[in-house]
């Protein structure tokens, strides 16, 4: 029978740190353009460049080493860094349990939103430089 | 050319799936280990403070 997962465990790494326990949810979005490719001969589509995401909705924290300590000094350095991403923490890179990987940059960061009464959650959407890897092994 | 080192997770965060306390070698470029040092996240062993430092390393 089919299982059917769903998410308890979810493991979020950003450049090396575990934000596991400030995300409250992740999306990995795996794209490619689509390229007419019309010919005399028919209508068709090719496939063209990726361009593959991240985005990771976190309970925001000001707390040394976590949320905004690791994104702000890329936000500051606009330099590139590393998110890893698979579905169940406590279980090993495998077909079942598949890691996405890539290197990603950060060109927009709400550090700070919300009503009063709010839990404090930002929003980041990182895009991914190059390709994204899916390690099943 | 990256060298690996020796560093232990004094955070209370997982670092490179190692967890906090556990000492681990891993080459890590210059710049991520800056801000993993500067956010409490890592300290490099003191022996490999003592090798960049140049002083000879008892066993």
């Amino acid at each position: 029978m089919a299982t059917k997962l769903v998410l308890k465990n979810c493991f979020v790494e950003v450049d090396g740190v575990d934000l596991t326990c400030n995300v409250r949810s992740v999306e990995v979005m795996l794209s490619k353009a689509s390229v007419e490719a019309n010919t005399m001969c028919g209508p068709g589509n090719q496939h063209g460049l990726e361009t593959c995401s991240f985005t990771i909705n976190f309970a925001q924290s000001f707390d040394t080493g976590l949320v905004n300590d690791t994104f702000e000094p890329h936000w500051v350095g606009e330099t590139a860094f590393t998110v890893t991403v698979r579905p169940v923490e406590a279980e090993p890179v495998s077909a079942t349990n598949p890691e996405y990987t890539g290197s990603v940059k950060l060109f927009e960061y709400t550090p700070l939103t919300g009503s009063v009464g709010d839990l404090v959650e930002t929003s980041i959407n990182l895009p991914v430089e190059g390709l994204i890897q899916i390690v099943k092994e | 050319m990256l060298r690996k080192k020796k560093y232990r997770v004094i955070g209370s965060r997982r670092i490179f799936g190692n967890p906090p306390g556990k000492v681990f070698e891993r080459a890590i470029p210059k710049d991520q280990e800056r801000r993993l040092i500067d956010a409490g996240h890592l300290e490099i062993t003191r022996k490999v403070k003592e090798e960049e430092n140049g002083n000879e390393i008892s066993s």
